[in-house]
């Protein structure tokens, strides 16, 4: 079961080796606090800059793509992707609002291909005293999953760098997720799948599943990791139908000082 | 297809900007993230007025793949480059201080073995020692589950970075061999840290290609991937993918 320490992701010096007790910079995390469940709902609120406020950087986690479903005899072609990832800082003025989402987690599909998966943005254009600092930022979402009965076959279906679902808007730097890979083999060996970890702060990739032992995503596929993580694909090899993982909800950071 | 988004911070255009009151981005690449040998990219900035502080994010270029001839596989999957931050800070200001950025290239592409290594990224001046991110270790391919008919000589370890607050090396790739055409041999393309996950997996021993028909390694830092040949003629590996260096001030 996966943790969650939203401050041990962020342990890098950008501004904050230059914080003082005196220019303390402040952050706020919006995000779904049941990172381990499907269908959260992600969360969003409206944020209005404090008094005394000059800037904020805004960064976000698009959702990870869910994993296919599958039903005797099929198998992993490939898993959910991750979210991606963008940033921006912007000037802000006092009493200036913006509209911060983050991305639910998505629902466990039977269908053997992945439904959806659900973007990351902060955006706003209001104004205080007749100034206005615009904003909308956005990444896409993480790619779906899909189980086939093509993928007996011995091959590997390779991993993909591609964005997923969506759009960058008005990053001044993104990354781009990745769709997971398989291994598809006769029953009893050298099957595996590879699912997207969390991009920009992700660390290498969660192997799963054997497609023999009818590992699917409700129960034993690995739960994707928070945030934006991309969700297992089922296998199975005998009666009965399986759902795919879900794929992680989406995060949004904001630093403001 | 690698995404990188510039759109509002083109670099040139952010080196002359001027002071801010508030921290502001720019990137430093060579825009040619899909082309072979691209030579990075390289500039002179010099801080603006105002600035206290200066954040620099730097990857170093991955490794390229190897090529092969038949009949040859991936032995180990070129590298990543390494990754490092730092942060130079003066109360007094930083105005005037001048720092030469270097964003490592991309590889070539050779049908030759081993791979090429990745190029480093760097950034030298004020309140940088020994800042760099290395590139990644070359792949290489060999014949030792087909018949041993190639040594595999490769870099001795992970891609280290050095000088940051923060560092991460980058990690040597990997492959799983076999002694059946058709089946189950894969190569493991480390990404870079700090970029997408990974790694990048691929191809299977039966696919033939190297030279264009497969997908670009990740950028910034991704390795390339090795090529597989199980009949006639000679492929080559893919390239890895430059570096990149990300510039915050305020």
């Amino acid at each position: 079961m996966p943790t969650v320490n939203l401050s041990a992701f962020f342990p890098d010096s950008r501004y904050t080796l230059s914080a003082t007790a005196t220019n303390a910079l402040n952050v706020l995390y919006v995000y779904n606090t049941n990172t381990n469940s499907a269908s959260n709902g992600g969360q969003c609120c409206l944020w209005t800059v404090p008094a005394g406020v000059g800037w904020a950087k805004f960064e976000l986690w698009s959702g990870g793509g869910d994993g296919g479903g599958a039903c005797c005899c099929q198998h992993a072609s490939y898993s959910g992707g991750s979210g991606s990832y963008a940033r921006k800082t912007i000037r802000v003025v006092p009493g200036q609002s913006y509209t911060i989402c983050a991305a639910g987690s998505t629902a466990m599909p039977t269908a053997c291909q992945g439904q959806g998966s659900f973007q990351s943005y902060a955006c706003g254009n209001s104004s205080n005293a007749g100034i206005t600092y615009p904003l909308c930022l956005c990444a896409p979402s993480g790619g779906v999953g899909v189980a086939n009965c093509n993928y007996w076959q011995n091959q590997c279906n390779c991993t993909s760098y591609v964005c997923g679902i969506g759009s960058f808007c008005g990053a001044d730097f993104c990354i781009c997720g990745m769709r997971g890979g398989s291994q598809a083999a006769t029953c009893g060996f050298m099957s595996w799948q590879s699912s997207a970890e969390p991009t920009y702060i992700g660390g290498a990739v969660r192997m799963s599943i054997d497609h023999c032992q009818n590992f699917h995503g409700c129960g034993f596929g690995g739960i994707a990791t928070f945030p934006g993580g991309g969700g297992s694909s089922a296998n199975t090899n005998n009666g009965g139908c399986f759902c795919g993982g879900w794929g992680a909800g989406g995060l949004v950071l904001i630093t403001y000082k | 297809m690698p995404t990188v988004n510039l759109s509002t911070l083109g670099y040139n255009a952010s080196i002359t900007a001027a002071s801010t009151n508030y921290p502001q981005e720019f990137l430093v690449y060579n825009t040619s993230i899909n082309s072979i040998t691209n030579g990075g990219c390289a500039c002179v900035w010099t801080v603006p007025n105002g600035v206290t502080f200066v954040t620099f994010e730097i990857w170093g270029g991955g490794g390229g793949g190897s090529g092969s001839c038949c009949c040859m596989q991936v032995g180990q999957g070129a590298g990543a480059g390494g990754y490092a931050v730092k942060t130079v800070y003066n109360n007094g200001g930083l105005s005037g201080c001048v720092y030469c950025i270097c964003a490592g290239g991309s590889t070539g592409t050779p049908a030759t073995q081993p791979g090429c290594a990745g190029n480093p990224s760097y950034v030298t001046g004020f309140g940088l020692t020994n800042f760099c991110a290395c590139g990644g270790a070359n792949g290489c391919t060999t014949c030792f589950q087909y018949g041993a008919c190639y040594i595999c000589q490769v870099a001795a370890c992970c891609s280290f970075a050095c000088g940051g607050d923060i560092v991460a090396y980058g990690y040597r790739g990997s492959a799983v061999q076999t002694q059946f055409c058709y089946s189950y041999g894969w190569g493991l393309h480390p990404t870079a840290p700090a970029t997408v996950s990974g790694p990048f997996i691929g191809p299977n021993g039966c696919n033939i290609g190297g030279c264009t028909n497969w997908t670009n390694a990740p950028f910034p830092g991704g390795g390339g991937y090795g090529a597989h040949v199980v009949s006639g003629g000679c492929c080559c590996g893919m390239f890895g993918a430059g570096g990149l260096v990300s510039i915050t001030y305020g």
